[in-house]
């Protein structure tokens, strides 16, 4: 049977009633993931999981309760940490690491019956777009070889897109999950900031990190963030959020932002936006144009902000402790400095400078500073937007997926990929990508983006459903 | 030519919690290796910090007893530097928007001595340096111990003063029950930031510091070293240099450890784990109530108002529990006087001087011998052995003076007025008395006979002594 | 703008290799650059908003996890420490 277009709901059902056995659906997966290889999407199969899905087939014959997700099995990102498994952020510096515990998700989806299968592919650190600058080589795109998988959660959302696993985690800094999920025709989500616990992932820019499901459908996305979701007493940046249950309605205001709409034109997709707005339109819904003036100024916000933080996160890597140590060093200078320039890609030491002169003395005030009082501003500019609308509407990305190579030279290139994606990154709130066109020429997936207020997620899902294509994820 | 002395204080005293400032792990002095910690502690990727109320509110607490002002508005910020004992390569402390602000305590000579801030921040783990073959060993289970750091403005002239401030310090934060200082375990250390100028110029100097001292003897020499360095640089037309010195205590001397030039950008940002704190009236209200008379009021009381000489009351002073429990007593029995005399020289000699000081004798039990004395029921040796056995025997004092019929039930007066009588009556017997040993149970007798039996023995032998000796 | 790549260098414990230093700092400038507009917008004061009282901070209660290792992965250990050449201070 083929279970990679089966509801995660009925896979759990069919489960719980021993229509099928998780080892069989877990068994199926793994076998998928080894005919797939050549996209290198997973960095590693579990060898506990089809040990894991036999406990859970046993339990199921012994009449024991289970949780929501009954034998299902989940690929992770590999910058989240599951106590006695490998965890290396696609990086040489943590090749070797074992997580000496587990990230709170791990427990909360481990909890809920679901079996921890793989871990995914990324872009080092998760600092990167189009997931070449993992240490295990590019992941390639699951439409088309020649393409980039996206990032930096490539792994996870290529995973998906080849129907590897029903749930694969990822994590979105400024666009980690959307970008990818829109290259590869998949569903993701970036939550509303502090939705889903940070504990246990391994930091890139603490104030904009979110973990979120990648996954067939919207139905299935939803059915995992509320999994995923919760206040959680060891990250005290996470919230409680009932996803926005209450805003639920009828028909709902569409907003198109004003200061985007011109580049949102030239694009070689406008048409399949367009007809986007006016299938909303014909479902009945109002759409407006809304402003966040200074919405342009987000990717300077943010190329600040992430890399500052990032610096000081980066920082523990250091050769002392459990990143690998360079076999050249004999001082403590060597430690840091010979580890580090080993351990790290170039990306990634990019950033770590970068962050270093924001938030060194003489540029703290003109750069990190302004950086932050920009979000403030962004923060005022998307709540009065929101006073309009319920969501806000753009592509995920300015394009399809590039092709391997072709904007790996130029990093700044790279870095206008997330124009769409940073600000609701900066700003905090919930952000969902849906496949909802093809590019003409080459038949690859778009996607399109809805924001909405905090605390909103199932309002984004429920007007997703009338822009939502899932035949493009057979492509 | 003469200098003035311009030196600054930073104060590190470790805070009494349970936890430590960012994780629920135990703090804790002398664990083994590294078993105090998590994944918080030790820097592990992808943990984060929770911090610990209890250690806000202590910081706020200091910052009262030294009358500061309390922020309503307090931010953690990281300080990031590389260095092994720090795990996460940063450490989270306190910059723009510290828990107080200002305040400051006054000297003996009644100069005032303002602090600049207090602020909380987490301590580092340790290092063992061993040897060249093995190196050094990283042991963090001091690593995220909650610290306040007590910063002055540049404000002391001399080793005597700074050694003054530093005892006061010390003397309110345990008194508080903020910190237990205790220095010899790291627990207290400060660093000594100093300059000289010529007398009576506006400007300053270059100033050098020396960190991580860890005694007030220390602090005094290095102090004292350190103005005779930098003089002796001025005096031979040297330049001072900006730099950190380490002090040695065997030497004692210092020497260079860095320089400006390698002076570290420390790149402090708020740290993004850790939601800035609103630090409302109630909360400053409920941190008050906890805090008791600190040392320097109690002591001006004991002196001014108790008549008790100040050496006494620096003694009753030394810790809250024997200033506490020399209150209790004055509380059960108005002689504050006659009780500083039995603490200071009866009780407290017979207690062991350690940490966990504790009387053994309570308040009610010592006070009730101290007026039986006063009463004259009991001679002050009698009185004593009531004491020791009170401590030995579980019973009260009325209850063994009776047993040990040590109690007087008349008075000392009216066995002296007795004893008048008897010289007059035998001016022999008294002459007699050194060389025959039963001429005293004769005045016993009389005594005895005069009194129906009730006077005590013991005080007639003492009486007798001191009267026909 | 002009950066100092070797200052960056040190405060990030990183040595760049000669031969990708040149790449390495046009990069920088490059995305320096392109950050900069942040210089000269007109901003509102920070937030302060976003803060909580002491009453949801967490209390001073011991907790231990057992089953946790500090030195699983130290590249070098000795008595239950991590191991780094002699420091010398």
């Amino acid at each position: 049977m083929d279970y990679s277009k089966v509801k995660i709901c009925d896979l759990v059902k069919g489960i719980k009633d021993k229509t099928f056995s998780s080892e069989s659906v877990v068994k199926f997966f793994i076998d998928k993931i080894e005919k797939n290889k050549e996209y290198n999407a997973v960095i590693e199969v579990f060898s506990d999981a089809i040990d894991k899905a036999k406990e859970v087939d046993s339990k199921i014959l012994n009449g024991e309760k289970l949780g929501l997700l009954a034998g299902v099995p989940v690929i992770i990102k590999d910058n989240i940490l599951a106590k006695g498994k490998k965890a290396s952020c696609a990086s040489a510096f943590l090749k070797d690491f074992v997580s000496p515990y587990s990230a709170t998700i791990v427990k909360k989806l481990e909890n809920e019956g679901a079996i921890i299968i793989a871990r995914a592919n990324m872009d080092e650190f998760a600092m990167g777009g189009s997931c070449e600058k993992s240490v295990y080589g590019a992941t390639l795109n699951s439409k088309d070889k020649t393409r980039v998988a996206g990032g930096s959660s490539g792994g996870s959302a290529v995973s998906v897109g080849l129907g590897l696993c029903p749930i694969a985690i990822g994590t979105d800094t400024g666009g980690s999950i959307r970008q990818p999920s829109s290259f590869n025709g998949v569903v993701g989500i970036k939550p509303t900031y502090g939705t889903v616990s940070r504990y246990g992932i391994v930091a890139f820019a603490s104030s904009t990190d979110q973990a979120g499901p990648i996954t067939r459908t919207i139905e299935d996305n939803e059915y995992v963030l509320e999994i995923l979701a919760g206040k959680d007493e060891n990250d005290q940046t996470s919230i409680e959020n009932d996803l926005g249950e209450k805003l639920i309605k009828d028909k709902y205001t569409i907003g198109l932002c004003k200061e985007l709409m011109d580049k949102i034109k030239q694009l070689p997709q406008y048409a399949c936006f367009n007809k986007t707005i006016e299938s909303l339109k014909q479902n009945g819904f109002d759409v407006k144009e809304v402003s966040v003036p200074h919405i342009a100024n987000s990717l300077a916000c943010y190329y600040i902000l992430s890399p500052a933080e990032a610096t000081s996160n980066l920082a523990r890597f250091d050769g002392v402790k459990y990143t690998s140590r360079s076999k050249e060093a004999t001082t403590l200078e060597e430690i840091y400095v010979k580890s580090r320039s080993e351990g790290f890609g170039d990306e990634v030491k990019r950033r770590i400078m970068l962050g270093n002169f924001v938030l060194s003395s003489g540029y703290f005030d003109a750069y990190y500073k302004r950086a932050k009082k920009l979000q403030v501003l962004l923060k005022k500019e998307f709540e009065s937007a929101f006073s309009y609308c319920d969501v806000i509407i753009t592509p995920t990305t300015p394009g399809k997926a590039f092709k391997l190579g072709e904007k790996s030279l130029d990093p700044v290139s790279m870095y206008l990929e997330d124009l769409f994606t940073v600000p609701a990154s900066i700003v905090g709130i919930p952000a969902l990508s849906v496949p909802y066109g093809k590019d003409e020429d080459s038949n690859m997936p778009l996607g399109l983006q809805l924001m909405g207020k905090n605390n909103s997620e199932k309002v984004l899902y429920d007007v997703a459903k009338y822009v939502f294509k899932e035949e493009i994820y057979g492509i | 030519m003469e200098y003035d002395v311009v030196i600054g204080l930073e104060i590190h005293a470790e805070l009494k919690t349970n936890t430590k400032v960012f994780c629920s792990c135990k703090n804790e002095f002398g664990a083994g290796h590294n078993k105090n910690t998590c994944p918080v502690c030790t820097g592990m990727p992808g943990a984060l910090p929770i911090i610990n109320k209890r250690a806000v509110e202590l910081c706020i607490k200091a910052g009262l007893c030294f009358g500061c002002q309390i922020n309503e508005y307090a931010v953690m910020e990281r300080k990031n530097y590389f260095y092994p004992d720090l795990s996460k390569a940063y450490q989270i402390s306190q910059l723009v928007y510290p828990i107080c602000l200002n305040g400051g305590i006054t000297l003996e000579n009644g100069e005032f001595k303002a602090l600049n801030r207090i602020h909380l921040e987490e301590d580092a783990g340790k290092l063992n340096h061993i040897s060249r073959a093995v190196g050094t060993l990283v042991d963090y289970n001091r690593g995220g111990t909650p610290l306040i750091e007590i910063v002055t403005e540049p404000v002391f002239h001399s080793a005597e003063e700074v050694d003054e401030f530093l005892k006061k310090i010390r003397e309110a934060l345990i008194f508080a029950d903020i910190a237990n200082c205790k220095m010899e375990q790291g627990g207290m250390r400060c660093d000594v930031n100093l300059s000289l100028k010529p007398q009576g110029s506006d400007k300053l100097g270059t100033r050098t510091e020396m960190k991580n001292l860890n005694s007030f003897k220390s602090v005094f020499r290095a102090i004292n070293y350190e103005i005779e360095r930098q003089k002796e640089v001025l005096e031979n037309r040297g330049v001072v240099l900006q730099e950190t010195r380490k002090w040695d205590d065997n030497l004692g001397e210092n020497f260079t450890m860095r320089s400006k030039e390698e002076a570290q950008d420390y790149r402090y940002f708020p740290d993004p784990d850790i939601l800035p704190m609103i630090i409302t009236r109630e909360d400053i209200e409920k941190v008050k109530a906890e805090i008791p008379t600190l040392p320097q009021t109690r002591r001006n009381t004991y002196i001014n108002d108790y008549q008790i000489s100040k050496p006494d009351a620096l003694i009753l002073t030394s810790s809250k529990y024997i200033s506490d429990y020399f209150e209790n007593c004055v509380k059960i029995y108005n002689n504050p006087k006659k009780i500083s005399n039995w603490i200071v020289t009866d009780v407290l000699r017979i207690v062991k001087d350690g940490e966990d000081l504790t009387f053994p004798i309570n308040e009610k039990d010592l006070t009730t011998i101290i007026q039986m004395v006063e009463d004259k029921k009991l001679t002050k040796s009698n009185g004593l052995i009531v004491m020791e056995k009170v401590i030995s025997s579980n019973k009260n004092p009325e209850q063994i003076a009776k047993e040990m019929n040590l109690i007087s039930s008349i008075t000392e007066e009216q066995i002296a007025k007795i004893l008048e009588q008897f010289k007059l009556e035998n001016p022999k017997a008294v002459q007699d008395l050194k060389t025959d040993p039963k001429v005293i149970s004769f005045i016993i007798g009389y005594v005895m006979k005069n009194t129906q039996g009730k006077a005590n023995g013991a005080i007639v032998k003492q009486l007798v002594d001191k009267m026909f000796n | 703008m002009q950066i100092d790549i070797k200052h960056l260098e040190r405060l990030s414990k990183l040595k760049i290799q000669d031969d990708k230093k040149e790449k390495f700092e046009k990069d920088l400038v490059k995305i320096l650059d392109f950050v900069d507009e942040i210089t000269t917008l007109e901003l509102p004061d920070e937030d302060k908003s976003k803060a909580v009282t002491l009453s949801s901070l967490r209390e001073d209660v011991v907790k231990t996890d057992d089953g946790f290792d500090p030195l699983l992965n130290a590249p070098k250990q000795k008595d239950g420490c991590y191991q780094v050449p002699l420091v010398v201070e």
